[in-house]
C-alpha cells in the first residue's frame, strides 16, 4: 500500500449517503413505552399544535353559520349505513398503528410459558431455561448456557472485533430495524407499503417475542464479560441471549421466503422475481449477516445468534401460518461453543454439509400446525397484490 | 569449540535482530507466541560451501538417536532442483523443533543458541576435518502455533500424484503452451470465482499453501495447510455458493488472539494482487486464462504484520522451494516431463526497506541463487516485485564520504513518533575492510539530549572479523536512567559489509510497566576515529515500521528529520525530485530492499491519466548515462492510481463479485507479472513497448523509468 493511496481508497465504503429513513422504521418497536411499532408511531397523531386548535375553533366559528342552525338531522334524507363487523373488516380504513396493535395481539395472545418449567412427554419438568409454547405446542426451547461458555466466546469477539472498520456504515444503519437491507434484495420501494408492513410487524412481534426469552434467561452482554470487548456502540440495556437482531432478521427471512415461494405459483413465465432461488438464498445470507455485525460491534456473542435465528425462524413460521397456512417446527438450543455461520444454521440454503446438531440446536423432525389469522390474511392478499407484474 | 566467546559465555550463532527481538527486547514483542513458551521457530540456515541442508537434518537426526541433542531440525519442501552441491554459502529454510514446552525450561535466546551450536557440531567436525573453520548461521523468524507445524519430517517427499486438468491438457497436445502464475501475498481468496477455468467448473489454482493455518493429519506439507485444485473443487462443491463457509471450514481464517484474518474483511492485499495477476476478467474478448495455472502461498499474518521484514525469510524462502517444487509436479502432469521448460512467473508484492542493498542481502542471495538453477535447468523463470511506496518517506540517508574526512561527528537525525507500539530499528552500513580498516565512533542521544549509557564507549571497527559464531564485534544494551530501552549491535553482515543495528523499544509499549523509549528526535553520531578513508558514502536506512493493510498493530514509522530535507516544492507539492547534496534524506535508493539483486524484475507505479511516476514509488540509486540499467534499477512501471485525485486502481475484493480500489506499487507489479505470463501462452507475442513516462523536466527527475505498461 501506499501511504498516499492509503485505507481510504476501499471503493464503495466510505459512502453511507442514501441508506436512511425510511418512516417509522427506526424504532425498537413498542417496547419501553417509546411508541414505535416499526410500521408507524404507536402512539397516534402525537401532539397536536396549539395553534392549529385555536384556528380550527376560531375558524369554525367563523364560517358555521353558512351551514344553518344546530339539529340532528333529518331521517328523510337517509341514515348513516353501520360500518361491517368481522375479523378483517375495515382494516383499510384503520390507521397503521392500530392494524399493528392487532396484529400485535392476534400473535401474542395464543403465546405463553412458565417460567423454569420445560414439557417433557407433555409434562413439565423443571428446565434450567426458558420454553416458549404456542398454543399449547412447544415453540422454542432456549437452555440457558454457563457462564464458563459465554467466558469461552470472547476469543470470537475478538476476533471479529477486527472487522469493524470494515462493517462500521452497516452497523451503524442497523442499530434499529435494518428494512433496508432485505428492501434491497428484493427491491421494494414506495409501491410496496403492505410489504413493508409485513416487515415491520414481523420485527417488532418478533422482538416482542425475544425480550421474553432475554428476561427469563438473563445473560449478561460480552462488555460484562470481557475486559477489553470496548463495544463500538452503546450496549443495549437487555439481556445478549438471545440476541434481538438474529430473531428478526431471520424472521423475516423466513416470512420473506414464504412469499416468495407463494409468488413462485404461478406459470414461470408469469413469475414476478425468475431468480426467487437466488434471492432466498441473499435474505437469509444478509440476515446472518446483520447478525453477524452485531458480533463485530461488541454487543453479542456467536451463540446469541444461534439462539436468536431458531427463535426468530419459528416465529417466521407462526407468522407466515397465519398469513396463508401452515407450521412451525418446534426447535430446541443447547448452546455449544460455536461460531455463527448461515452454513451451519441452514445448510438447506447454503447447500453445504452443515450439521446444526453438531452445535446444539434441534429442529423437531415434524412441523406443528399453526392457526390462520384473518387479519394476517387480510394483508398477505394486499402484499400479495404488490408484485403483479 | 570457540575460543572467543561473550561475556555470556554463549557462541552466537544468530545475528542483531534475534539479540533484541528474542533477547532484551524480548518482552516488547507482539507476536502471537511468546518465545519463552514455543515449540517451533522457523529459521533460515546459512550452511558452509559444500554442505547440504539434508546431511544437517540427517546429522542431527544421528545425533538425537545417540542421544544427544535437545532439538531437531525439520526440512520444509526443498526443491529437488536446488543446487546440491555449491562453492558458495547457501541458505535454506528449516524449522526448529524445541522439545515440548511442558516438559523443557522457558526458551530464551541463549538456550537457542546453545541449542543451535550444538546442532550446528556434526557438521562443524566434517568441517574441521577438512581443515575448515566456517560456521552454521541462523536467522531466527517467528515462533510458529503449535497447531500449524507437523511433527513428522515430511520434506518434499508428498508421494501423491497430482493430475492434469484434462481439458487443458487436450489443448496442450494440440499447439498450446502452458505458464505458471505464482503470487505470495497475504488473504488469499482460493474459492474466488476470478480463478475458475472459463467453463466456469473447476478452479485454475494447482496448488494453494496457507503457512499458518491448522495442519492436518494427512497434511502434505510441513507447516500449515496445501489445498490442491481437486480439493479447492471439492470445498466449493461442499458448500456452494457461501464462501464464508468455505474458508472458515477449511481453517483458511487465522483467528488468533492477535489479529483476526484478513481473508474475512472486505478487501485484502492478496485478494487485489492474485486477482490483477492471474483473475478472470469479465469483459468479452479478454485473455485466454485456462492456460495460466496459479500457485498460492500465504504468508502467515504475523509475518505480514511485521513490515520490518525480519521475521520473514524462513516463509519467504520456503515459499519459492514450494512453488519450483509444485510447478515441476505441474510440468510432470500437464507436459508428462519434470524437466520440461514450463514458464513460471512468480509475483512478490511485498517491500522492506533495510538491508545491503547490493543484492548480497542473505534472502535476496538465496532467492537468486535458486532462480538461477531453476533457470539453468532451462526453465523460464520470472519474480516480478515491487518498487516499494518509501520514496518520500524519509527512511533513507547518506553520509558523505568526505564530511567524515573532516574529523566532526555527523549527527543522524532520527525521530521516533510517539504512541508507537513496535521496536524502530535503524541500520548503518559500513563496508569491510582487510586492511587499516577505519574505525568509528557512535554516540546515541535521545531527544533532551541526554547520551544513553552503554557499559563502554561505542567503538567499531571494520575490519573483517573471523566467521560467523564469534560474538558480535560489539552488542551493547543502551540505558537511560538505569532502565534499557534499546540495543547497538556492531556485526560482519557478509564479505562486504559491516552492519550496525540499533534498535530503539517502543515509545507507548503494550505493557506499560516496561521501559519505553523517549518519543521525539534522537541523534545518532557517527564519527570516524581512526584507519583508511572512506571512498563511499555511508548508507543510514529505517526498516519499515507501519501497520499493512488490513492490521492494526499500532506501529508508527520513524524517520530521519532532516532541517535540509525539502519534502515540498515551492508550490506546495509532494517533491518528485532528489535532494540537494546538502540533504542527508535520499530519494533515490529508497529501492525495496528485497529487490536489489539481478533476478528480479522490479515494478513502480505510474498514473493513469498522465503516465507520470508517482511520487510515492520507490527508486533505485541515481546511475550516470554511461552505466548500462542492471540490478537495483527500476525499469518498469505500471498503473497504481488512476490519477492524482483518483487513488488506486480496481481488483478483486476477497467475495466473488466484489471489487476495491487499493494503491500502490505492489498493485502495479502484478500487472506486469500477468503481461509477462501472457507472453508465454499468447499465440502473438507482443514485446514490451518502450513508452517514455512523461516527466516536468528537471533534470533530476526521475528519468530510470523508461519503460511502462497499460
Amino acid at each position: 500500500m501506499s501511504s498516499a493511496g492509503g485505507i481510504g481508497g476501499i471503493g464503495g465504503i466510505g459512502g453511507i449517503g442514501g441508506i436512511g429513513g425510511i418512516g417509522g422504521i427506526g424504532g425498537i418497536g413498542g417496547i419501553g413505552g417509546i411508541g414505535s411499532t416499526g410500521i408507524g408511531p404507536f402512539v397516534p397523531g402525537g401532539a397536536v399544535s396549539p395553534i392549529l386548535s385555536q384556528g380550527l375553533t376560531l375558524n369554525a366559528q367563523a364560517i358555521g353559520h353558512i351551514a344553518g342552525p344546530d339539529d340532528v338531522g333529518d331521517v328523510a334524507a337517509g341514515t348513516y349505513a353501520d360500518l361491517p363487523i368481522g375479523p378483517a373488516e375495515n382494516m383499510d380504513d384503520w390507521a397503521a398503528w392500530v392494524r399493528a396493535s392487532l396484529y400485535l395481539t392476534d400473535t401474542l395472545k395464543r403465546l405463553d410459558w412458565t417460567p423454569g418449567k420445560r414439557r417433557l412427554g407433555g409434562i413439565a419438568q423443571p428446565f434450567a431455561g426458558i420454553e416458549l409454547s404456542y398454543g399449547r405446542k412447544p415453540l422454542i426451547t432456549l437452555a440457558r448456557p454457563a457462564a464458563d461458555l459465554f467466558r469461552m466466546q470472547l476469543k470470537h469477539m475478538r476476533s471479529y472485533a477486527d472487522q469493524r472498520s470494515d462493517r462500521a456504515a452497516e452497523i451503524l444503519t442497523q442499530v434499529g430495524f435494518p428494512v433496508d437491507y432485505f428492501a434491497s434484495i428484493l427491491g421494494l420501494n414506495d409501491a410496496n407499503r403492505f410489504t413493508f408492513e409485513l416487515i415491520g410487524i414481523t420485527q417488532v412481534i418478533t422482538s416482542h417475542v425475544a425480550m421474553v426469552a432475554k428476561h427469563h434467561l438473563a445473560c449478561r452482554r460480552p462488555d460484562r464479560r470481557g475486559a477489553t470487548v470496548m463495544a463500538m456502540i452503546p450496549t443495549p440495556a437487555h439481556g445478549a441471549f438471545p440476541s434481538a437482531h438474529a430473531a428478526e432478521a431471520f424472521a423475516v427471512a423466513t416470512v420473506l421466503e414464504g412469499l416468495l415461494e407463494t409468488l413462485d405459483a404461478t406459470p414461470p413465465a408469469a413469475r414476478h422475481y425468475p431468480q426467487s432461488d437466488r434471492l432466498i438464498r441473499l435474505l437469509y445470507k444478509q440476515a446472518e449477516r446483520i447478525a453477524v455485525n452485531r458480533t463485530v460491534a461488541g454487543v453479542h456473542f456467536p451463540i446469541d445468534s444461534w439462539a436468536g435465528a431458531a427463535l426468530g425462524e419459528v416465529v417466521g413460521q407462526i407468522i407466515l401460518a397465519k398469513c396463508r397456512g401452515g407450521g412451525a417446527t418446534h426447535a430446541t438450543y443447547d448452546a455449544t461453543d460455536s461460531d455463527f455461520l448461515l452454513a451451519d444454521f441452514l445448510p438447506r440454503i447454503t447447500g453445504g454439509s452443515g450439521d446444526p446438531s453438531a452445535h446444539g440446536l434441534e429442529r423437531a423432525s415434524m412441523s406443528m400446525p399453526m392457526p390462520s389469522s384473518p387479519l394476517f390474511g387480510w394483508l398477505w392478499g394486499k402484499v400479495l397484490n404488490e408484485f403483479k407484474l | 569449540m570457540h575460543s572467543d566467546l561473550p561475556p555470556d559465555g554463549v557462541p552466537r550463532l544468530t545475528g542483531a535482530y534475534e539479540e533484541w527481538t528474542f533477547g532484551g527486547g524480548a518482552a516488547y514483542a507482539l507476536a502471537d507466541i511468546a518465545l519463552t513458551a514455543a515449540r517451533f521457530v522457523a529459521a533460515m540456515v546459512s550452511l558452509p560451501a559444500g554442505t547440504h541442508p539434508h546431511q544437517f537434518a540427517a546429522e542431527v537426526d544421528r545425533r538425537a538417536k545417540d542421544g544427544n541433542g535437545a532439538a531437531r531440525v525439520i526440512l520444509p519442501v526443498i526443491w529437488s532442483g536446488a543446487p546440491e552441491q555449491s562453492h558458495e554459502t547457501t541458505y535454506w529454510p528449516i524449522v526448529l523443533d524445541f522439545d515440548d514446552p511442558e516438559a523443557r525450561d522457558p526458551l530464551d535466546l541463549l538456550q537457542i543458541n546453545r541449542t543451535l551450536d550444538d546442532l550446528s557440531e556434526p557438521l562443524r567436525q566434517i568441517l574441521n576435518a577438512a581443515g575448515r573453520k566456517e560456521e552454521l548461521q541462523f536467522q531466527l523468524n517467528s515462533p510458529m502455533r503449535k497447531q500449524s507445524v507437523a511433527a513428522l519430517n515430511s520434506g518434499s517427499s508428498d508421494p501423491s500424484q497430482h493430475t492434469a486438468d484434462s481439458a487443458v491438457k487436450a489443448r496442450l497436445a494440440r499447439d498450446a503452451r502452458l505458464v505458471v502464475m505464482a503470487v505470495i501475498d497475504d488473504g488469499l481468496p482460493f474459492a474466488h470465482r476470478n480463478f475458475l477455468n472459463s467453463a466456469g467448473d473447476g478452479t485454475r489454482i494447482e496448488f494453494c499453501w496457507l503457512q499458518s493455518s491448522d495442519t492436518t493429519p494427512a497434511g502434505s506439507v510441513v507447516f500449515g495447510r496445501e489445498f490442491t485444485r481437486d480439493a479447492i473443487d471439492d470445498l466449493v462443491a461442499a458448500h456452494g455458493p457461501d464462501e464464508d463457509a468455505i474458508y472458515t471450514r477449511a481453517g483458511a481464517v487465522e483467528a488468533s488472539r492477535r489479529h483476526g484474518s484478513t481473508l474475512n474483511h472486505v478487501a485484502s492485499h492478496g485478494s487485489h494482487v492474485l486477482d490483477a495477476a492471474a483473475g478472470l476478467r469479465p469483459a468479452a474478448g479478454q485473455d485466454d486464462l485456462d492456460l495460466m495455472r496459479i500457485i498460492a502461498v500465504q504468508l502467515p499474518a504475523a509475518i505480514t504484520a511485521d513490515t520490518t521484514g525480519f521475521r520473514k525469510d524462513a516463509f519467504v524462502l520456503s515459499a519459492l522451494h514450494y512453488i519450483f517444487d509444485r510447478a515441476d509436479r505441474l510440468g510432470a502432469a500437464y507436459l508428462d516431463d519434470e524437466a520440461a521448460p514450463l514458464p513460471v512467473v512468480i509475483n512478490f508484492s511485498y517491500g522492506f526497506t533495510g538491508g545491503p542493498h547490493d543484492g548480497s542481502d542473505r534472502l535476496e542471495v538465496a532467492i537468486a541463487s535458486l532462480i538461477a538453477a531453476r533457470q539453468a535447468q532451462g526453465k523460464p523463470t520470472t519474480l516480478v516485485m515491487p518498487s516499494g511506496n518509501t520514496f518520500g518517506d524519509r527512511m533513507n540517508g547518506t553520509i558523505p564520504a568526505d564530511r567524515l574526512r573532516t574529523g566532526m561527528s555527523y549527527p543522524i537525525p532520527w525521530r521516533l513518533q510517539p504512541n508507537d507500539r513496535t521496536s524502530s530499528y535503524l541500520e548503518i552500513w559500513l563496508p569491510a575492510a582487510a586492511e587499516d580498516a577505519p574505525q568509528f565512533g557512535l554516540t546515541i542521544t535521545e531527544p533532551r539530549g541526554i547520551a544513553c549509557q552503554t557499559t563502554s564507549p561505542l567503538a567499531l571497527t571494520c575490519a573483517m572479523q573471523p566467521r560467523s559464531g564469534s560474538p558480535p564485534a560489539l552488542s551493547q544494551q543502551l540505558t537511560l536512567s538505569g532502565k534499557t530501552i534499546g540495543l547497538c549491535v556492531v556485526e560482519r553482515y557478509n564479505d562486504a559489509w559491516v552492519r550496525v543495528v540499533i534498535a530503539l523499544a517502543p515509545t507507548e509499549p503494550g505493557n506499560p510497566a516496561l521501559p519505553a523509549a523517549p518519543s521525539g528526535r534522537w541523534t545518532i553520531a557517527l564519527s570516524k576515529t581512526a584507519g583508511a578513508e572512506l571512498d563511499a558514502p555511508v548508507a543510514c536506512r529505517i526498516q519499515r515500521d507501519n501497520d499493512p493493510f488490513g492490521y492494526l498493530r499500532g506501529a508508527r514509522q520513524s524517520f530521519f528529520d532532516d532541517d535540509a530535507d525539502l519534502r515540498f516544492t515551492a508550490d506546495g507539492a509532494v517533491s518528485r525530485i532528489e535532494n540537494a547534496p546538502v540533504a542527508f534524506v535520499r530519494r533515490l535508493g529508497t529501492l525495496n530492499g528485497l529487490a536489489t539483486h539481478d533476478k528480479v524484475s522490479v515494478v513502480a507505479g505510474c498514473y493513469g491519466d498522465s503516465g507520470r511516476a508517482t511520487e510515492y514509488g520507490a527508486s533505485g540509486p541515481l546511475r550516470s548515462a554511461t552505466v548500462p540499467a542492471g540490478a537495483g534499477d527500476v525499469r518498469l512501471a505500471a498503473i497504481s492510481d488512476e490519477s492524482t485525485a483518483l487513488r488506486g486502481v480496481l481488483a478483486a475484493g476477497t467475495r466473488s463479485g466484489s471489487v476495491v480500489r487499493l494503491s500502490g506499487t505492489s498493485m502495479a507489479a502484478p500487472q506486469v507479472a500477468r503481461f509477462l505470463a501472457m507472453q508465454h501462452i499468447s499465440p502473438a507475442k507482443a514485446p514490451v513497448q518502450a513508452i517514455p513516462l512523461r516527466h516536468p523536466v528537471a533534470d533530476a527527475e526521475l528519468s530510470e523509468r523508461p519503460t511502462r505498461l497499460g
